[in-house]
């Protein structure tokens, strides 16, 4: 399991735990005391970042990350797309 | 305009506590119930953590468990607070969305002006601090937290009156045990209480609540109805005080 955790610049503690299988993101899981409406779109942007390759860039992570919150109209404070996509691939890039 | 129901202040469990919240959420998306403003303190004590927490990573539960403090995880997003019997007041807030500005933060934003206006009623200048807190002298002395559900606001937050900061490190998990007590003085020269700019009683500073949330409003003191004490009751048994929700993450 990766963990990463930061509290980002003018916002919010988050925390994303990572397992990996044969290079692809198995599970992803999002934590902190940040806010997301709906509150039970958590489970979206922790599906958008699993199934991806490890060797995912923070630029495609953050893309897809956008059009989730964008088709499901998500509203996020004290964290972004930006926030999961680099912290993610940060913690990946360590592990390597 | 739909007058306020106001619920006066109450002592319940964690678990009623936030199933209280729950169901009157409930009542109002059905329009069954008008706009509630509702104060309430935690007996036993409790810690309460936000709905993106995890419960392991944020809260001792054997020391908890060894103080007779109660935990439960909110609806809403935010961090974990501890929520002393005597040492706080929590509100809450419900009402359709369309009386509140659409922009959280704006919304956020009145809210906690009525915390404000409370609290110059004490004679303490207090200043809204985004995303979430109210400050007096730039340490935090409330914090609050919001939900949206089915076109209801939910906002609830706690205002600190007398906080035992030991007390409540010694049920939060800190990173490394190595930094404790240097965790423990950050957080004291971050959070204030009200005891330390008067020495108004809890009760006094309630009234001065009261004052500060109805002001401008028409209002009228009332209780749950029977359907929402029945719904309350179903929300704490079968939600929150299910290990299957608290530690759900």
């Amino acid at each position: 399991m990766l963990v990463i955790t930061e509290k980002v610049p003018g916002g919010k503690l988050v925390r994303i735990k990572i397992s990996v299988q044969k290079d692809t993101i198995e599970t992803a899981q999002i934590t902190g005391d940040f806010f997301l409406h709906p509150e039970d779109a958590i489970e979206l942007l922790e599906k958008t970042v699993a199934g991806n390759p490890a060797s995912i860039s923070h630029i495609e992570l953050k893309q897809k990350l956008d059009e989730t919150i964008t088709k499901n109209n998500l509203m996020l404070v004290g964290f972004s797309s930006d926030d999961i996509a680099r912290m993610t691939t940060q913690v990946l890039q360590v592990q390597k | 305009m739909t007058a306020w129901r106001i619920i006066p202040l109450s002592e319940n469990s964690a678990a009623l506590n936030m199933a209280i919240d729950h169901a009157i959420c409930e009542a109002v998306a059905q329009n069954k119930s008008p706009p509630t403003i509702r104060f309430y303190a935690w007996k036993p004590s409790a810690v309460s953590i936000g709905t993106f927490q995890s419960m392991h990573d944020e809260i001792d539960i054997e020391k908890c468990n060894a103080q007779s403090v109660e935990y439960v995880r909110r609806r809403t997003g935010g961090g974990a607070v501890y929520h002393d019997n005597r040492g706080e007041i929590t509100y809450s807030v419900i009402a359709p969305e369309s009386m509140f500005p659409k922009n959280i933060i704006e919304s956020y934003q009145v809210i906690c002006g009525w915390i404000i206006e409370s609290l110059r009623l004490l004679n303490i200048t207090a200043e809204f601090k985004p995303i979430n807190d109210i400050c007096v002298a730039g340490k935090k002395i409330s914090g609050n937290a919001q939900t949206r559900r089915s076109g209801v606001l939910l906002q609830h937050g706690t205002i600190l009156y007398d906080v035992d900061v030991d007390t409540m490190f010694s049920l939060l998990k800190v990173p490394d045990e190595k930094i404790r007590d240097k965790m423990i003085a950050a957080v004291k020269d971050r959070v204030t209480r009200i005891l330390n700019f008067t020495s108004a009683s809890r009760k006094d500073v309630y009234d001065a609540l009261l004052k500060g949330f109805t002001e401008g409003k028409r209002w009228m003191i009332g209780q749950l109805t029977k359907e929402e004490q029945e719904s309350a009751q179903q929300w704490a048994e079968t939600l929150y005080s299910s290990n299957e929700w608290n530690f759900k993450r």
